[in-house]
């Protein structure tokens, strides 16, 4: 009788609404984390046609407060949480029995909220590293078991870093001692970070509570009246914490920033006031903000994240601005340049087709508030950052965000936004190519097509989880799941490198197979966005036909599972000469020959 | 310092009506004052008044009484 689809999906819109609109206060974060449970508690508030997900929250601490903020942080993003939270400090037992009520409520997404307190063990000061860093390598150990349990099961993970406790004890000879308890949480920190890598996505607690201070941070008052963990007063700044972390385990991290001009990347009107006019360089306190800005913007570029502008502006007056003295960067170091005098959302939009990505991974920032708030209405999927009036603020505010945060480095976050740079100067060239196939073989593109190594790994598992477009099943593999198919002998884990004349692609393509009786079965495809339609997939192809006929099968089955992002590549086997089987599944015999396999990519 | 009056801060930081919280409202007699948005109304206060409260103050702040009482005692009630 209740059951009305439209007004809870209208909930979750309100809910994320209430949210969004400015920086929720903590009795805002509180009341709107109740609503959220209450509503998962009664199947008739739930959303019928928005996305949900099972959501536990684990921890050594009082975990109520953060239960709210995590449920009101999925929300921000755009999905209903169904939540679940352990009895107080009960969470390693939770975890290691399988007939928990944790496991009978199957998580999708298992928060794990630690606390030094329970993870400094009492140590004379004497004792020397070796020990400290045994007992330090068990406490990893039993994170791993935890890990593992839940990783089993399908769910992904979010954790806490442990924040190192402020006692001084006898001053600076603290510090060199291992077996101080700041020293060890630092230590372990560290061991988790490598020990979690490709499994955890983490939420830099220690950060936090350098930025604003421990005792700020972490009154001890709290803990002894409580069992908090923290001052629940710095939710709000945990929220966009949580949100990276969220992102990333979900395959949401944001790509691309476009930024105005004006008052945005220097101070004055480019137009107005002419290249010597603008505010820009060490003669004036606005203008060196001005320049430490660009230079923090040239560090994100330096680390992989593609730089657009839009702004309005003539576009040929535009540009000069990045011809001053003092400018670091410069026109070449942004992928798209929107310049127009109609409304942003649309400018928006032609970038992401421009660099086809998809306009969820957008951050936008800017100074004038009534075009942020245009953005934000007509595309809420876009990260929206309204920088204000004073310079000098802009890192800090952008910073606080926490929009572009990354879980690790790899070598191909550091090209890629040099790669996509390329990508529009190649765009550029297409226009004036007569046919796709002179601009293809105009392209001098070089491939290379071999059985990944330990350094690749890494990279082909974040590719496994970022890659929506073109994915053929979506199987999204783990790190550890691809090591353990390159051990198999039925198996085989394929990457792919490309670099043409404009730069280096880096690795952009995986493919795994199973070899099964006369098929090689394809189980997962996937490519980086930004080389489609280059003719990887015939390249690809070949070479896997080879393998499969070194190996004695007589063809090759390819399978295609739709999901809302990967319409791209479903006629991709049809393309490329399978017949269909069935609803899911194509096959090619090899017997045919791959003359109808046309790729301009050389080795 | 510009801030609400006391009771709206309480009504709003327990999420009831103001019409819910008078000069005689406690712990005992409000039902949402439970221990969870005690400790929320404790920071609330510290945040609002620029005070920090001693783990003793936030025992005892369980009264709109005792609350004015300690702002007064601070000089900022």
């Amino acid at each position: 009788m209740l059951d009305n689809p439209t007004a809870s999906a209208s909930l979750l819109a309100e809910l994320r609404q209430t949210l969004n609109a400015k920086t929720p206060s903590l009795p805002v974060i509180f009341q709107t984390g109740e609503r959220i449970a209450e509503a998962a508690n009664d199947p008739a508030l739930l959303p019928a046609d928005a996305k949900t997900q099972r959501v536990a929250v684990l921890g050594a601490i009082t975990i109520d407060y953060l239960r709210r903020a995590v449920a009101c942080a999925v929300v921000q993003e755009g999905v209903f949480p169904i939540l679940y939270q352990a009895p107080y400090g009960s969470y390693v037992q939770e975890v290691l029995d399988p007939g928990s009520p944790l496991h009978g409520f199957a998580p999708e997404l298992v928060v794990f909220a630690t606390h030094w307190r329970d993870m400094v063990t009492p140590l004379p000061i004497g004792t020397s590293n070796e020990e400290v860093e045994a007992v330090l390598d068990s406490k990893v150990g039993l994170f791993r078991g935890l890990w593992n349990q839940c990783i089993g099961k399908g769910a992904r993970i979010v954790q806490h870093l442990l924040v190192p406790p402020a006692q001084r004890y006898c001053g600076v000879a603290e510090r060199l001692a291992p077996a101080a308890p700041a020293n060890q949480i630092r230590r372990l920190n560290e061991k988790l970070l490598q020990a979690g890598r490709g499994l955890v996505h983490w939420i830099d607690m220690e950060g936090l509570s350098n930025e604003l201070g421990f005792r700020r941070f972490s009154p001890a008052k709290f803990y002894y009246s409580a069992k908090l963990d923290f001052d629940p007063r710095w939710l709000p700044d945990y929220l966009p914490m949580f949100r990276a972390a969220w992102r990333a385990a979900n395959a949401r991290a944001k790509k691309v920033l476009v930024l105005d001009l004006d008052n945005t990347l220097w101070g004055g009107v480019i137009g107005d006031d002419g290249v010597e006019g603008i505010a820009l360089g060490s003669a004036s306190a606005a203008g060196e903000a001005f320049e430490d800005w660009q230079r923090y913007l040239k560090g994100l570029s330096d680390r992989g994240v593609v730089l657009a502008v839009c702004s309005k502006n003539a576009p040929e007056t535009a540009a000069t601005g990045f011809t001053h003295a003092s400018s670091v960067l410069k026109r070449e170091d942004f992928a798209a340049f929107e310049c127009s005098w109609n409304d942003k959302a649309g400018g928006l939009k032609r970038i992401a087709k421009d660099l086809n990505l998809g306009i969820d991974s957008f951050v936008f920032a800017d100074d004038n508030p009534a075009e942020c708030d245009l953005v934000r209405q007509e595309l809420p999927e876009v990260a929206v950052v309204h920088l204000g009036t004073d310079p000098s603020q802009f890192i800090d505010i952008f910073d606080a965000g926490h929009w572009l945060d990354m879980q690790a480095y790899t070598t191909e976050d550091l090209g890629r936004a040099a790669a996509y740079t390329a990508r529009a100067a190649a765009l550029a060239e297409q226009a004036e190519a007569t046919d796709i196939g002179s601009y293809l073989a105009g392209l001098a593109m070089k491939g290379r097509l071999y059985v990944p190594e330990e350094p690749d790994i890494g990279r082909v598992a974040q590719l496994e989880l970022k890659t929506n477009q073109f994915n053929v099943t979506t199987r999204r593999y783990s790190e550890a799941a691809i090591r353990e198919f390159l051990g198999r002998d039925d198996a085989i884990v394929l990457a792919f490198r490309l670099a043409d004349r404009f730069g280096d692609h880096g690795l952009v393509s995986t493919l795994i197979a199973f070899h099964e009786g006369d098929t090689l079965r394809i189980d997962s495809w996937l490519m980086s966005c930004r080389v489609f339609s280059r003719s990887a997939e015939q390249y690809i192809l070949r070479g896997l036909m080879q393998m499969a006929q070194d190996r004695g099968a007589t063809r090759l089955m390819g399978e295609y599972l739709a999901t809302p992002k990967n319409d791209v590549v479903a006629d991709v086997y049809t393309r490329m000469g399978f017949s269909a089987a069935d609803d899911a599944f194509f096959v090619r015999e090899l017997d045919a020959g791959n003359h109808d396999l046309v790729t301009y990519i050389a080795e | 310092m510009d801030h609400p009056p006391l009771l709206d801060l309480i009504a709003g930081t327990l999420g009831i009506p103001a019409a819910e919280i008078s000069e005689s409202s406690d712990m005992s007699s409000v039902k949402k004052w439970d221990s969870l948005r005690h400790v929320m109304l404790m920071t609330e206060l510290e945040t609002t008044y620029g005070i920090e409260l001693s783990d003793r103050e936030m025992t005892e702040a369980t009264s709109v009484t005792m609350i004015r009482q300690i702002l007064s005692q601070r000089g900022v009630g």
